[in-house]
């Protein structure tokens, strides 16, 4: 297993999960699509967990910022409970629904069940994403099954030197539940807007990588994923 | 080698005995204790006689479902990672009824499944990868540093009962421990008040579990029914948890070990001063448990060492 990289972080350990937490939720949801791919290798599998964003929306986001994206090894969980017509070039794209986000049973199930077929068809390591995890918290009553949940997922990323990012709207918990996430995280990212209207991000928990806000655009994460 | 006890149960005698013979050959470089039944009763019996590290199982079984059977290994030992090992497609069984786990899933479909169920148990053996709370970073160093200290003794206990003491007194609480959270549990080596009756209890119910993970050391709720960590723990306020304040009992290498704690039955702040206050109480607590140790190794060698077990 070796390490990745992915702007802006410049080494990240296989089997590590992380926060990423910032702006509003739409740019939050592009902003985690984003870091997720740009961390990934052609060979790799994803998995997406979406909440809010249909999945055919998720796939078009993916492919207009991301060239090299790699549908036919992508997996995803859609949460939404939105059911619409998927185009004709993504429905092979294996999707599975459920209707209630709350039901972490059936989500874990269905998260194992993906992660098992990637893992049939060798495509692994398994990069995954939670978009968003926000959504999640508000509907399960009881946080440790949360942490539960993302405390399995954490264990096949790191059993199989993947990768996890959990996308979380910093205001819309207390802090309780915020810090618990980042207890259960190896690091994070935090993403802000500045007094300017640019974009800036600061590393979490990380080793050997660049301390204090650093200002970025999106573009800088497509073009590494082009390249 | 690390050790870890492995329930199976399924109906299935001969897949049972497959499974048995194909994680000791995958696993060959863990300790394994197998254990395989057919029922939910007699997999209660095993669960009730031994730390179980991971639970297989059928999800139907003679006497129940595999969720109820997963429902009561973790009523019991909420650690215990579990896999849903069946025949059942992942869309056949409802899991909206009340109170379904979490759980791994593996369906009995193709031909490398058990090497598969192998490479899962390995995961949950080898990572804390179903637990309902965060651990500290590198747990097993400080779980290892527990064991280097003499927890058991009696003189100990009665130091640690008078820090108790000192700590109710002088925040004015009915309730004070000095506590160890082990692997699996929370266990009292000092108490005060309503602390006296307390049994150990499992990681995922004590507040402390928390405080371990603080980088300063110092942890307070103010009133647990408005703690997303704990607002759902009813058995709290049944103790006479109200609010809470906690400090790390910390190894000279860095690693917190327990707490030291006050409890009330009343919402209430701490100052910046109570913090220093009771972190400087907790301080003196790790010292007469260092102490203690290092007479207790002098004074009965055969002894001395021993650690602390549970």
């Amino acid at each position: 297993m070796t390490s990745r990289s992915s702007f802006p972080l410049e080494s990240i350990a296989p089997g590590q999960t992380l926060f990423v937490t910032g702006p509003s939720p739409k740019e939050l949801a592009e902003l985690s699509l984003a870091f997720v791919l740009a961390a990934s290798e052609s060979s790799d599998g994803l998995v997406f967990i979406t909440t809010d964003l249909h999945s055919q929306g998720l796939l078009d986001l993916c492919k207009r910022n991301h060239p090299s994206f790699n549908s036919l090894a992508t997996k995803i969980i859609d949460c939404t409970g939105q059911h619409r017509d998927y185009n004709s070039n993504d429905r092979n794209v294996e999707v599975e629904h459920l209707s209630d986000v709350g039901d972490l049973t059936a989500l874990g199930i269905k998260f194992s069940v993906l992660y098992e077929h990637l893992i049939i068809e060798e495509s692994t390591p398994v990069l995954s994403g939670i978009i968003s995890l926000t959504t999640i918290l508000e509907q399960v009553e009881d946080l440790r099954n949360v942490v539960r949940f993302l405390q399995m997922s954490d264990g096949r990323i790191k059993a199989t030197g993947g990768l996890g990012i959990y996308s979380i709207d910093h205001s819309a918990h207390d802090d309780e539940t915020i810090s618990t996430v980042k207890q259960i995280c190896d690091g994070g990212i935090e993403v802000r807007t500045n007094g300017e209207g640019d974009r800036e991000l600061r590393v979490h928990g990380l080793p050997e990588q660049t301390g204090g806000w650093t200002p970025f655009s999106m573009s800088e994460l497509s073009k590494l994923d082009s390249g | 080698m690390p050790e870890a006890v492995i329930l199976y149960v399924d109906p299935d005698t001969t897949l049972r005995d497959q499974v048995h013979e194909e994680l000791q050959k995958r696993l060959s470089d863990i300790d394994l204790d197998f254990e395989a039944c057919e029922t939910v009763t007699e997999a209660t019996s095993v669960v009730d006689s031994k730390y179980i590290d991971c639970l297989i199982t059928e999800y139907e079984l003679a006497d129940g479902s595999g969720f109820e059977l997963i429902r009561m290994a973790r009523n019991r030992r909420p650690d215990v990672g579990t896999v849903l090992f069946t025949t059942v497609g992942n869309d056949a069984f409802s899991t909206t009824e009340e109170e379904v786990p979490v759980t791994e899933y593996l369906e009995k479909a193709s031909t490398d499944t058990i090497a598969r169920l192998a490479r899962l148990v390995r995961t949950l053996v080898m990572l804390p990868s179903q637990r309902s709370y965060p651990l500290p970073e590198h747990d097993e160093e400080r779980l290892a540093a527990i064991n280097s200290y003499d927890i058991e003794s009696d003189d100990l206990h009665r130091s640690l009962d008078r820090i108790t003491d000192l700590a109710a007194h002088h925040f004015a609480v009915p309730t004070a421990s000095v506590n160890i959270i082990d692997e699996h549990r929370q266990c009292f080596i000092g108490s005060h008040g309503r602390a006296k009756s307390w049994d150990p209890t499992p990681r995922e119910e004590a507040i402390c579990t928390f405080t371990i993970l603080e980088d300063d050391g110092v942890m307070v709720v103010q009133d647990v029914t408005k703690d997303s960590r704990f607002e759902t723990q009813s058995e709290l306020e049944d103790l006479g948890i109200r609010a809470y304040m906690g400090a790390t009992l910390d190894t000279s290498s860095g690693f917190s070990i327990g707490t030291l704690c006050i409890y009330d039955e009343e919402p209430r702040s701490f100052s910046r001063a109570d913090r220093t206050y009771l972190r400087t109480l907790a301080d003196v607590a790790m010292e007469l448990i260092v102490f203690h140790s290092h007479v207790d190794q002098k004074e009965t060698p055969s002894i001395g060492g021993q650690g602390y077990h549970t």
